[in-house]
């Protein structure tokens, strides 16, 4: 068989062996894959949030343009059109309005949601509240009239009002504004997961369509936010965004290759080893995870970019000379360089974030299956066309400038202070950045409670968490008072504890002593006038208990799911505080008063959780330079041949952080993967640099190959970091910098051959 | 703010037919007076033992339609484009979508349209009727809109020279809601 068929069955069986392993992949694009897996409840309580709690199907919306009448009653068309939607649970857009579910079940379980039952039923009150009643219907007609029939107390609107989903927005005839008065502002909830991706990107599409149908939207602009919103985006430009540039890189690699070999056998046998390793990193990923992340592919494939400079070597080194003979002679520093980079891999692997531990996962496999095909191609029976070695260009030596650039770089880094890491845990999000600002502005418009403090009541059963949490909001109002809050949003508004539901059962009078006191109340009434809230009252016995089901198939649910949630083995309870100006004596005062309750700070606990985060993988990494040092000392023989190795890598790797560290405004863990793949690239020129300096031909041929690889995988990265996504662009741009002052640092440490 | 119309003002002057017609009635209706206009409105409620009389004052302000009550309570009752809004003592507000009440939005619609001598949006809201007894006119509305229609049989507007002196609202079961127009004193 001739060569190019071997290449192209082994390429067949490698692309249905790779059909296969894609046909057991379970892609998900869960936010928080590449966040780090939370340590205590707190950071618990932070990656829910970010990420798929029950506020994942909210999506927030702002209309601006227009002047401010046409965006008010643009809000009101908008918010028509888009209830007729079918993805759509509920639109809000200002009026508290009750649907007719939400409203039956409220009316059933009023009397036992609603506080101060006594003080209701004094004379007084009782007197104040039909004199409203008389006031309703002095505006209503007969739809006022019905419903004070059954609920003349009011507790309905009372109810309403407590649960209206978002406290001190500015409203102008009953539409949301942002302060400004500038955008109109709306919520949409999905019907569905924030993970369910095909169906919240649907729902994206049918909300901006049915936006652009309605007549008076031109010169009006949308903008959408909320976790579904980014979930979809980031979905979409996972695979766009990522694809393209992929297709970029692969195109770029073809055109370099092409010229550099002038052989398509070479160039389709040079795919091989990354072929294999690709396939073998989905191998290996899908049997080793449940899910696979979008993004770890994307990445993965990326990553393994690394694996297209080992033909590179092989057939750099060839030149005249048969190729086996080329694969022994590179075998030496390929494998050592390919086991220095596995050691660095294999230490992404044992991070505590699945999107990271997947990225190692794939990484190792596919560079150690790349490595070992590389050195099996000669097998093919393939031939490099004949090709003289080259001249050996003269370059100046100069060990001591990487030395002293490396220190500058340091010093840069030390002077930086602690703004050289950053801790936002946002910029770890594979989300396009303009999304999450708009994101987090629009929640900030819409001032959906203070959404960075809240109160976390956390106990083993979930009775004990509800008096928990009614003991706190009973002494709340002591922090009111205090001036440290204007109020709260607590789930025990939905689900009073099961004590406290029997207290309010028994606490109210039977039918008839009640009507006997409405009739004294205020003799305008009809003696029949509350038939129908007597009924209700008299079947009080026969209400079922409210459990954390009673909301199902409600507007409410989403709510109370919200505020409390199973937590382990317990239950936890949020309370959120609304128009919070003092956290911090609130916290304290917390601290004092009997309760298990914390006010957990989601930003400052994000950001610790972060600096632990960098600290544990910044500590495996440096536990992988040492081994790989350690390796290298083995292999080399000699202190000053591995110091010499090392010092190019390492230099380029302090250089390039320093100068990410002030571009990026400081690095995240991104970064310092970024410059762990750079390291091991880097490593591979220092270390085939190094070996092969003594011989005049094989220097030509190593630099030769070396520079070919700086160029296609330097290239390769320099594409990706023009991607939009935040996380690919600060990897694309660190990976392609340090490859690039890796490459020059190889040959100003070379020693000039006739030194050797 | 602009004020409400319906004084009486000026003696009357000799009738011409073109003055008889229903843009003329609203004109000068609405060029009238500027003070605000005192009512009392007498409603049936099935809840109450006898009809429940609210009185108050009435203006505009922009495109809404302000009610500040004195008996049975002193509250404002805001009747906007598409909700009313009650204020009461304490700061307690509550509002309501106008579909709630169509009724609402005729009186609206019909005292606004006359306010700003608008016979055109009066003719567009309403299919109408008006007949002269000497200087005592009588307008009758029948509203357009299907949805108002359902809830609303008729309005009947009557008074003398430029001057507003009741409003009969019509409910289609039969329930009926009065209206008397003073000046304010």
């Amino acid at each position: 068989m001739k060569p190019v068929l071997k290449v192209l069955a082994c390429l067949a069986v490698l692309v249905g062996l790779g059909a296969f392993a894609v046909s057991q992949l379970e892609l998900d694009y869960r936010l928080d894959a590449f966040l780090p897996a939370p340590a205590d409840p707190e950071q618990a309580l932070v990656v829910d949030q970010i990420s798929a709690g029950p506020g994942g199907r909210i999506i927030l919306a702002a209309v601006s343009g227009g002047d401010s009448e046409q965006r008010i009653a643009f809000s009101r068309q908008l918010a028509t059109a888009w209830r007729q939607l079918d993805d759509v649970v509920r639109v809000d857009n200002g009026e508290f309005q009750l649907d007719p579910t939400t409203e039956r079940r409220l009316m059933q379980a009023r009397f036992l949601l609603l506080p101060d039952i006594d003080q209701r039923l004094g004379d007084q009150a009782l007197a104040e509240t039909l004199a409203d009643r008389v006031s309703d219907l002095a505006l209503g007609g007969r739809q006022v009239e019905e419903l004070i029939r059954r609920d003349p107390l009011g507790m309905l609107p009372e109810l309403a009002a407590r649960l209206s989903p978002i406290e001190g927005t500015a409203q102008h005839d009953g539409v949301w504004l942002d302060s400004d008065g500038e955008r109109a502002l709306l919520t949409v909830i999905s019907a569905w997961p924030p993970f369910a991706i095909a169906e919240q990107t649907r729902l994206v599409d049918e909300l901006q369509a049915s936006f652009a149908e309605l007549p008076d939207s031109s010169g009006l602009e949308l903008t959408l936010g909320g976790a579904p919103v980014i979930a979809a985006d980031s979905a979409q430009r996972s695979r766009s965004d990522a694809m393209t540039l992929s297709l970029l890189g692969s195109g770029f690699l073809l055109l370099v290759l092409s010229l550099a070999w002038r052989s398509p056998t070479l160039v389709l046998a040079g795919a091989l080893p990354l072929a294999a390793g690709v396939v073998a990193g989905l191998l290996v990923t899908v049997l080793a995870f449940d899910q696979v992340h979008g993004l770890t592919l994307a990445f993965g494939f990326t990553l393994l970019g690394v694996a297209l400079d080992y033909p590179i070597h092989l057939f750099g080194h060839a030149g005249d000379r048969r190729l086996d003979v080329a694969a022994r002679s590179i075998s030496r520093p390929l494998l050592l360089g390919a086991a220095s980079t596995l050691i660095a891999y294999l230490a992404i692997w044992f991070s505590t974030s699945p999107g990271l531990a997947q990225l190692g996962a794939f990484s190792a496999a596919g560079l150690a299956t790349a490595a070992l095909v590389t050195l099996a191609l000669p097998a093919l029976g393939i031939q490099t066309p004949p090709r003289a070695p080259g001249m050996v260009r003269a370059w100046p030596y100069l060990p001591w400038l990487p030395l002293v650039l490396a220190i500058l770089a340091l010093v840069s880094l030390v002077s930086q202070g602690e703004q050289r890491w950053s801790s936002d845990l946002t910029r770890l999000s594979p989300v396009d950045s303009q999304a999450l600002a708009d994101d987090v502005e629009l929640r900030m418009a819409m001032q959906t409670g203070d959404v960075r403090h809240m109160m976390a009541v956390r106990e083993a059963s979930l009775d004990a968490t509800l008096e928990a949490t009614e003991a706190l909001v009973e002494r709340l109002p002591e922090a009111v008072a205090n001036g440290w809050l204007a109020g709260w949003q607590t789930p025990t508004d939905l689900l009073p504890s099961p004590a406290r539901q029997a207290q309010r059962r028994a606490a109210w009078p039977d039918r008839d002593t009640l009507a006997e006191r409405l009739g004294e109340a205020d003799p305008r009434f009809q003696p029949a006038a509350f038939e129908p809230f007597l009924d209700d009252l008299e079947r009080l016995d026969e209400l079922d208990e409210l459990g954390p089901d009673s909301w199902r198939g409600t507007a409410l649910d989403l709510r109370l799911g919200s505020l409390l949630a199973r937590d382990g083995d317990g239950w936890r309870a949020l309370i959120l505080p609304v128009g919070l100006t003092d956290a911090d004596a609130l916290g304290d005062w917390l601290a004092n008063v009997d309760t298990s309750a914390r006010l957990v700070d989601l930003r400052a606990t994000s950001e610790a959780m972060v600096t632990a985060y960098r600290r544990d993988a910044g500590l495996s990494l440096g536990i992988a330079v040492a081994l790989i040092a350690l390796l290298l000392l083995v292999r080399l023989g000699s202190m000053r041949v591995t110091a010499a190795v090392l010092l190019p890598p390492l230099a380029a790797i302090a250089c390039t952080a320093a100068i990410m560290a002030r571009v990026d405004g400081g690095l995240t863990i991104v970064h310092l993967v970024g410059l762990l793949l750079a390291g091991g690239i880097g490593l591979d020129f220092a270390i085939f640099a190094r070996t092969h300096a003594g011989d005049r031909r094989q220097r030509a041929r190593t630099n030769r190959a070396i520079g070919l690889c700086c160029l296609s995988s330097g290239g390769v990265f320099l594409i990706l970091g023009q991607s939009d996504i935040g996380l690919l662009r600060m990897l694309g741009l660190t990976v392609a910098l340090g490859i690039l002052l890796s490459w020059l640092f190889a040959k100003t440490c070379q020693p000039p051959w006739r030194h050797i | 703010m602009l004020l409400f119309a319906a004084l009486a003002t000026a003696p009357a002057e000799p009738e011409t037919a073109a003055a008889q017609d229903l843009a003329g009635l609203v004109q000068r209706v609405a060029e009238a007076g500027e003070q605000a206009l005192s009512f009392e409105e007498t409603r049936p409620s099935s809840l109450l033992a006898e009809p429940l009389t609210i009185t108050g004052t009435l203006h505009r302000d922009g495109d809404r339609l302000v009610r500040e009550t004195s008996t049975p309570r002193s509250e404002t009752q805001i009747l906007a484009a598409d909700y009313f809004e009650v204020r009461r003592a304490g700061g307690f507000r509550q509002r309501f979508s106008l579909s709630r009440a169509p009724e609402l939005g005729a009186l609206r619609q019909a005292l606004l349209a006359l306010l700003d001598g608008d016979a055109d949006q009066l003719g567009q809201d309403f299919a109408h009727e008006l007949s002269w007894d000497d200087d005592q006119w009588h307008l009758v509305l029948v509203p357009h809109d299907t949805a108002m229609a359902e809830r609303v049989q008729r309005l009947e507007l009557s008074g003398r020279d430029n001057r507003l002196e009741t409003m009969n609202l019509h409910l289609v079961d039969d329930e009926l809601i009065q209206t008397r127009f003073t000046t304010q004193p």
